[in-house]
């Protein structure tokens, strides 16, 4: 089997230097095609930025000009003042962060009682929670809809939930499908079940309470799929725009993607208007992912959403 | 006080557990599986919000499936999942491949490709329709640019379809190369340096022992993309609005219009009853296809 000492040595050295060259070429030809691919990824993004600091004569001057000059920022103002988007802006932001607050609050809570407790038909609550994942939202959409309007004691309902409007035209009723949901229980869970039993064994001796277990010792230790979890429930809510679509009758409750689309609808051909409104709906969850996603691929890989 | 400390035990757990969990579960009770119950109940009736409900059997159903638009529907959610789910996945499982190579910059790639996930249907609707635009769009101004005629892309029925396709394989590719990327990093090393020893090359390496350690992650990716596609309604609603002449119309979008639009709940719920059948079957299929491919 083993070849000649001399031999093996010299193909050794040249194969190696051989594999050392192939590898720096398949390098650079996949940094190239990942570059082609990132050019195409990023063009749409880059063409709204463009077209949104033009005048409408630069917009229709041709040939197309990939850089505007000069560059031209007041549509960014004239969309945030006349065209309401500080307005909507609020709105969002109230909607996104509250409903991102009990969402990770509630699942990582009940994702503690699940991973950490020990009590009788566990894995069955588990399951159950786990089996709503495969509810599809459309089903549920309508009858959210005339549960949320008829909600009794909201929004001047009766105690049969009649009369008044319930939970239209609220930021509560916005938040709705976001509370909690049973993706957020299972990656909390998924993740706490990691953690070594003594942890809080430590804490129940010096007579903490299991929310204060919860709190001081367990939370701090779930940070990156806190962070994974925020991340992915304040985008969902911040795109939604069916439930708010469905959930709102005034003007001045509409959120961003419903601002968005007004936009269109009033001045339909100033497309630097809409770009500059569309650039300032996107800074924030673009902001919020580069920030964090250094948190997002480990929680994906820790909880096995990958598969295996 | 004694009952207190009695709590203190294995009761003590149980108690607080259930108080942890009683608001999170009401609330799944209350906003989905009483939903659930609700929707097939009204796919039953038929009812306009305003006046009571009346019962009518299967008559929604039947009448779903003989309705023209509904099937127009149907057959446009098909066409666009078969168009894209294939595409979608082969351009996120090279990518994946390609950025799980060791190399400097696969941070800024990953973010890159994730960034459209992050966008609003509602923001990537309208730059898409800003490029696609007929008179100053980009996308014809390329087009003559290299002397092919201009298109009119999403304001004609044979082509309007085929334009939302690439919004949607833009906004879901990220996703796709997210998860195929942690189930490489879940593929052993000493599988590929048992093979190098064997001198198999990077062809035979990836049939081998990639492509069959990715099953789990490939089905997990291709239920959830169909769940995705056959859900598509955002772009829709946003860049056409379901024309022209209904040749974008989707599934959702019929549920929309009908529950929204016509104030036909009962029709509406009936229509989404039918999606949710569809979902289940292809959702089961598959995971009888893995279990099967498993005991293998």
């Amino acid at each position: 089997m083993v070849p000649e000492p001399v031999t093996w040595q010299e193909r050794g050295v040249r194969s190696r230097r051989m594999a050392t060259l192939a590898r720096i070429l398949r390098n650079w030809a996949v940094v190239l095609a990942l570059s082609l691919g990132s050019i195409v990824m990023l063009f749409p993004l880059f063409w709204m930025l463009i077209t949104s600091v033009k005048t409408p004569p630069q917009i229709q001057r041709v040939p197309l000009e990939f850089w505007p000059n000069p560059v031209d920022w007041s549509s960014y103002p004239n969309a945030w003042g006349d065209a309401g988007f500080s307005l909507y802006t609020k709105n969002s932001l109230i909607v996104a962060v509250g409903a991102t607050a009990t969402c990770v609050f509630v699942s990582s809570l009940m994702a503690y009682a699940l991973a950490r407790l020990e009590f009788k038909g566990k894995n069955l609550v588990f399951l159950l929670i786990l089996s709503t994942m495969m509810i599809p939202g459309q089903i549920t959409f309508i009858p959210r809809f005339l549960i949320s309007s008829r909600l009794p004691l909201a929004g001047h309902n009766n105690l049969l939930g009649q009369g008044g409007s319930g939970l239209l035209n609220t930021y509560v009723g916005f938040m709705v499908p976001s509370l909690v949901t049973a993706f957020g229980v299972f990656l909390m869970r998924q993740f706490m079940l990691g953690f070594p039993r003594d942890l809080e064994d430590a804490g129940r001796m010096d007579g903490a309470s299991e929310f204060m277990i919860y709190w001081r010792l367990v939370l701090p230790m779930c940070v990156p799929a806190l962070v994974t979890l925020a991340m992915l429930t304040f985008t969902g809510v911040w795109n939604d725009f069916l439930w708010p679509l469905v959930m709102t009758t005034s003007g001045n409750m509409k959120t961003i993607p419903l601002g968005l689309m007004a936009l269109r609808g009033v001045f339909f051909t100033d497309w630097n208007g809409v770009m500059a409104g569309t650039a300032i709906s996107i800074a924030p969850t673009i902001a919020l992912f580069v920030v964090g996603q250094r948190y997002f691929q480990r929680s994906l890989t820790l909880t096995g959403m990958g598969g295996t | 006080m004694r009952n207190g400390l009695r709590l203190l035990g294995g009761r003590r757990q149980a108690f607080w557990a259930w108080v942890f969990l009683t608001p999170g579960l009401l609330y799944f009770v209350i906003f989905l599986i009483l939903p659930v119950m609700i929707a097939i109940y009204v796919s039953f009736t038929d009812w306009d919000i305003m006046t009571a409900p009346r019962w009518v059997g299967w008559e929604n159903y039947t009448q779903a499936l003989q309705d023209k638009v509904v099937i127009k529907a149907i057959n446009n959610t098909v066409h666009y999942a078969l168009v894209t789910i294939p595409i979608t996945m082969l351009l996120g499982l090279s990518l994946a491949l390609a950025l799980n190579e060791s190399f400097r910059g696969r941070v800024l790639f990953r973010t890159i490709y994730y960034l459209p996930v992050v966008v609003s249907i509602a923001a990537a609707g309208m730059v898409w329709v800003w490029i696609y635009q007929p008179q100053s769009g980009i996308l014809n101004h390329i087009l003559q640019g290299i002397g092919l005629p201009p298109q009119s892309w999403l304001t004609r029925p044979k082509q309007a379809l085929a334009a939302l396709m690439p919004v949607g394989i833009w906004q879901s590719v990220g996703w796709c190369v997210v998860v195929y990327l942690a189930g490489l990093q879940g593929i052993a090393s000493i599988y590929y340096e048992a093979a190098m020893i064997d001198g198999a090359g990077a062809w035979r390496r990836f049939w081998n022992i990639t492509w069959p350690m990715l099953g789990p992650t490939t089905l997990f990716v291709f239920v959830m993309e169909i769940i995705g596609a056959l859900q598509v309604f955002g772009a829709v609603y946003v860049m056409t609005g379901g024309g022209p002449l209904n040749s974008t119309t989707v599934i959702v979008h019929q549920v929309y219009i009908q529950g929204f639009e016509h104030l036909r709940m009962g029709y509406a719920s009936a229509i989404g009853m039918l999606l949710f059948v569809i979902i289940l079957a292809l959702s089961l299929a598959n995971l009888q296809l893995m279990g099967r491919r498993v005991e293998i």
